[in-house]
């Protein structure tokens, strides 16, 4: 499988190419490129970035090609006075998506927001130690500036690290990787063109060092072969998103030691 | 089944009243204290040993014209909170150890004349009544006590579960069709004390320009507060929201379409123009476990209970022009539910997974994995709720599991959906 291109965040530089298909391709064909001139098991180049809002107690910005991502914590702090008391902490996460994050204006709906919201909860909570900080509330914002496919997994990467960068203690970093059907085809880290004509979809979450799957969900038809494939393929990119998020922490410790 | 003994102890620094049930408690009344002694305030201690049942609920009037100190020291099966106070007092939940909660109200000097302050603990929220009322003490059911737990999961690890089933067995599963006139189709579904109700509109409407040879399909679930206390108001709203992207994603397959339960394509009446919508109504009506499930079943005998009617296209219409349509109210045709997958819910508890959980299984979850699949045994959506991570290994075990326990349901689920659609006819 091809290693992830780019596995060094210094290396990384913006691409000036736009994908500008008028047609989608016709997915059937074994031989089709993928728009971006991708392998089909590879991932887009990762860039990573923590400390992005002075404000929050931690943050983070992340760009996987077209897809541009950023988030901040906030707390932990004290519960609002209407909530029950609770002797764990509480995660409240909320995901948005700028006008201009689409290619039609406003085209994400509210509907939308609030599903991706509730994902990004599930597959956070259970990396989060909710123990060490009872009676108050972590507020994980999350904007997507930009949509280019694998939204949810990256806005949960890019939080993780977020989360990090807070000094929130978690029992890992949460890597999150999709893979499309497409035809007979599974492509990994699909861009929104690939998603808009995919047969499924499958997006696992994971805690790279325990190897523990925190959100695991499925569209479409799979024979349980498929999600065979496809879960160690999702896997072995987690584990490869996993050490680049590393990198990227170790680099902004280093930095700010300096 | 409710036979567990919970026992309620309250220490009441102020004279006071019980009642359980609406039913006044005459051996748990305070005593007789002058009303204006504040500063010597006597000690009552009431001591609830009764079989209380989960719906019970306690109401505990308290004389206004104290500063009231509750202290509550629960079988592990109450929990006490404070919920809305008025902006006239101030009260704080104090502390908790173990199942003890502290709570201390305290009551401006304008509102100790006033004699109807009253405080509610039950299970049910009482709306705010208007007047001086400081605030209500709210108890509640968290959780199980210990020996509970213990006895639900040592069943579990024994294959015993504590209603007699085996880890694998549904409950006895009902289906009743036709239950809402107004509606194409409709089913109600009850599988132990879970009950919902599935309902299928099918309205004219126009296609998306994204997917012009395509019907649409809505599914919303609504969770009504009759099913329990917590979901008045916006309670609800985010387990509905949970749950109806939940189905949504098993029954209605991937972006362009493949493995959905739904074809989407059988909704279009004229390319572009005309199309079926299809709202798919889910209500919860009683909730004891496993209601995505529930609702999975219920909706596909809804589906199959649809009837479509008949569509005749006035011809002529040009190609700019919205078509003439006319729709037939005596011919309907048949829905094709074939592709309807069934939801399997396996909820893991220790290091085993059951099916159909009730609620009190569900409450000692550490996660949970709902697998929908269809006929032919392929995986057709699949949601991870609970916050435990898994191993890969054992997701794909469950799988496996879910896998062999569909096909049992879906024959059970044919053939109940098949019994009522006969009673409706006959009667």
């Amino acid at each position: 499988m091809a290693a992830k291109a780019g596995a060094s965040p210094a290396t990384y530089s913006p691409s000036p190419a736009t994908y500008k298909k008028n047609r989608p391709p016709i997915f059937t064909d074994v031989d089709w490129v993928r728009p971006d001139g991708r392998d089909f098991h590879q991932c887009r180049p990762a860039f990573l970035r923590t400390g992005a809002v002075n404000a929050a107690s931690g943050s983070a910005y992340a760009e996987f090609g077209n897809t541009k991502v950023m988030v901040s914590i906030f707390g932990p702090r004290e519960s609002k006075k209407a909530m029950v008391y609770s002797d764990i902490g509480r995660l409240n996460c909320n995901v948005s998506y700028t006008t201009f994050a689409t290619p039609v204006r406003g085209q994400a709906s509210d509907n939308k927001d609030k599903d991706i919201s509730s994902q990004l909860h599930k597959s956070l909570e259970g990396a989060i130690m909710l123990d060490t900080f009872p009676k108050t509330t972590v507020d994980v914002f999350a904007l997507v500036l930009e949509s280019g496919g694998c939204d949810l997994p990256v806005v949960i990467s890019c939080a993780s690290l977020a989360l990090a960068d807070a000094g929130i203690m978690m029992y890992d970093l949460v890597a999150a990787v999709s893979v499309s059907c497409l035809g007979k085809n599974l492509v990994i880290d699909p861009i929104s063109e690939e998603e808009n004509y995919q047969d499924g979809g499958l997006m696992i979450t994971c805690l790279p060092s325990r190897n523990e799957v925190t959100q695991l969900t499925i569209t479409g038809e799979w024979s349980t072969p498929k999600v065979h494939e496809a879960m160690e393929l999702c896997l072995d990119a987690c584990s490869k998103l996993g050490k680049i998020m590393r990198s990227c922490l170790k680099e902004s410790a280093s930095t700010s030691q300096e | 089944m409710e036979t567990f003994t919970r026992f309620l102890l309250l220490i009441c620094f102020c004279r006071h009243t019980i009642y359980i049930n609406g039913i006044r408690f005459p051996s748990f009344e305070g005593g007789t204290y002058p009303p204006t002694d504040r500063p010597h305030l006597l000690l009552s201690v009431c001591l609830i040993l009764n079989t209380l049942r989960r719906t019970d609920y306690l109401r505990l009037r308290f004389s206004p014209h104290i500063v009231d100190i509750v202290c509550a020291l629960a079988s592990g099966r109450w929990s006490l909170s404070v919920s809305p106070l008025s902006s006239h007092s101030q009260s704080s939940v104090v502390g908790c150890v173990g199942s003890v909660l502290l709570v201390v109200l305290e009551k401006g000097i304008d509102h100790i004349a006033n004699p109807n302050s009253s405080f509610r603990l039950g299970v049910r929220f009482c709306p705010f009544l208007t007047g001086d009322i400081s605030g209500y003490i709210h108890y509640r059911m968290v959780g199980l006590s210990v020996g509970e737990k213990h006895f639900i999961q040592g069943g579990i690890a024994q294959d015993l579960r504590t209603d007699g089933r085996k880890r694998l067995t549904y409950r006895p599963i009902f289906v009743e069709t036709g239950v809402i006139a107004q509606a194409n189709g409709s089913a109600r579904v009850k599988m132990g004390r879970t009950e919902v109700i599935a309902s299928v509109k099918a309205e004219l409407g126009r296609p998306s320009s994204s997917a012009p040879d395509k019907g649409k399909v809505s599914i919303y679930i609504d969770c009504s507060p009759t099913a329990a206390p917590q979901f008045e108001g916006r309670g609800g709203e985010e387990l509905s929201m949970e749950l109806s992207a939940a189905l949504r994603q098993c029954l209605l397959g991937g972006k362009s379409g493949a493995g959905a339960g739904i074809n989407l394509s059988s909704l279009s009446i004229v390319d572009g123009k005309v199309c079926w919508d299809l709202y798919i109504d889910g209500l919860v009506i009683s909730m004891d476990g496993n209601v995505l499930d529930a609702l999975g079943a219920a909706i596909k005998a809804a589906l199959s209970n649809t009837g479509i009617p008949k569509v005749n296209v006035a011809s002529a219409a040009s190609s700019d022009e919205q078509p003439e349509v006319d729709v037939s109210d005596e011919e309907f045709l048949q829905f094709d539910t074939t592709a309807v997958p069934v939801i399997i819910t396996l909820t893991k508890i220790g290091r085993h997974y059951i099916v159909d959980a009730t609620s009190e299984e569900e409450s000692q979850m550490s996660s949970a994995v709902s697998v929908s699949i269809n006929r032919q045994g392929l995986i057709c959506g699949l949601t991870k709720r609970g916050g435990a991570g898994l191993d890969p290994s054992v997701i794909l075990d469950m799988i496996s599991v879910a896998k062999h326990v569909s096909e049992q349901l879906m024959d059970k689920l044919d053939s109940e959906i098949a019994a009522a659609e006969a009673m409706e006819e006959e009667s």
